[in-house]
């Protein structure tokens, strides 16, 4: 009996853990896209003293990864940084709000998957930079959404019980996405 | 799960959102240590927003007032608009930039939904 009880308790501190570990690593995640947020500034993005959003993009096309990617930047996101500059901004603000309280998580682990290998495709060969930073992002991210990390102390578990019991649409695809 | 014991699990939702607003206000005090610890940028008035919105939510999830943490989180989201449309601008009046308005976005959104799935299940009045 007690055996059983040592064992049962073991299981339990261990899941206990698990759910603690996983949140810690969606909230920490949440607080890079948050702080990352904060210098992306409209409306030029840093065209204008060649800073900021603009200076990194523009890594893409002074030390390329993967030529396509460069064209693009270089054709398409540097002349167009004020449309850009925006979709990057909104994305990255969304990406930690939403998985700071764990709402739609694997959902935006997806879309923070699609932003890291933007960034990579960016930065990667700029000097100074850190490789294993983006590889660790990049599987952090897979973490999120294949533990489904929004159901450890976020609004995906407290939801999921009544998502569950409804037949409409919009519950249906909050299952999924959570 | 029983309606009754669902809804205590909503109320204990809107708590912990407004814990983690009153919380972020601590943010105002690593201003001056450096990006390393300042994550968010918390300063101004956005203290004040963080700080009424997070006590309403709070008082909201301790007497189980879903309509309370309601108003804390269009609270939250209007004030999020109000960052986004000033981000680059010469006036900023919650003095905060975009990762204020991520913060003031995610608790909003989150006690708003919070409301919205109580909303749900008690019209359903199961779970």
């Amino acid at each position: 009996m007690d055996t059983t009880a040592r064992i049962d308790g073991g299981l339990a501190d261990r899941s206990r853990l698990r759910e603690v570990s996983l949140a810690a690593l969606r909230i920490g995640i949440a607080a890079l896209w948050i702080q990352n947020a904060s210098w992306k500034v409209p409306p030029d993005f840093g065209a204008i003293a060649d800073r900021g959003l603009y200076f990194w993009a523009s890594k893409a096309v002074e030390y390329p990864v993967l030529a396509p990617f460069s064209s693009f930047v270089k054709a398409i996101v540097l002349p167009n940084i004020a449309i850009f500059g925006w979709v990057t901004l909104l994305t990255e603000a969304a990406l930690g709000a939403f998985l700071l309280i764990g709402l739609a998580t694997r959902f935006w682990a997806l879309v923070g998957i699609a932003q890291t290998f933007a960034i990579m495709l960016s930065v990667l060969n700029a000097p100074h930079e850190w490789h294993w930073s983006y590889y660790l992002m990049l599987l952090a991210h897979i973490v999120l959404f294949g533990t489904a990390a929004g159901r450890s102390f976020g609004l995906d578990g407290v939801f999921r019980p009544i998502w569950s019991e409804s037949h409409a649409r919009v519950p249906a695809i909050m299952l999924r996405v959570s | 799960m029983s309606p009754t014991l669902y809804r205590a699990t909503l109320h204990r939702a809107t708590l912990a959102l407004g814990i983690a607003a009153v919380a972020s206000c601590g943010f105002a005090l690593t201003a001056g240590l450096g990006e390393t610890f300042n994550l968010v940028h918390v300063g101004g008035a956005s203290i004040a927003v963080l700080a009424a919105f997070g006590v309403l939510a709070i008082v909201a999830g301790a007497r189980e007032l879903p309509g309370l943490g309601l108003v804390a989180g269009v609270g939250f989201v209007a004030c999020a608009v109000v960052q986004l449309v000033q981000l680059g601008q010469p006036l900023n009046l919650l003095g905060g930039d975009g990762s204020t308005m991520s913060l003031f976005g995610g608790l909003g959104i989150g006690l708003a939904s919070v409301w919205l799935v109580g909303r749900t299940s008690t019209s359903k009045g199961n779970i």
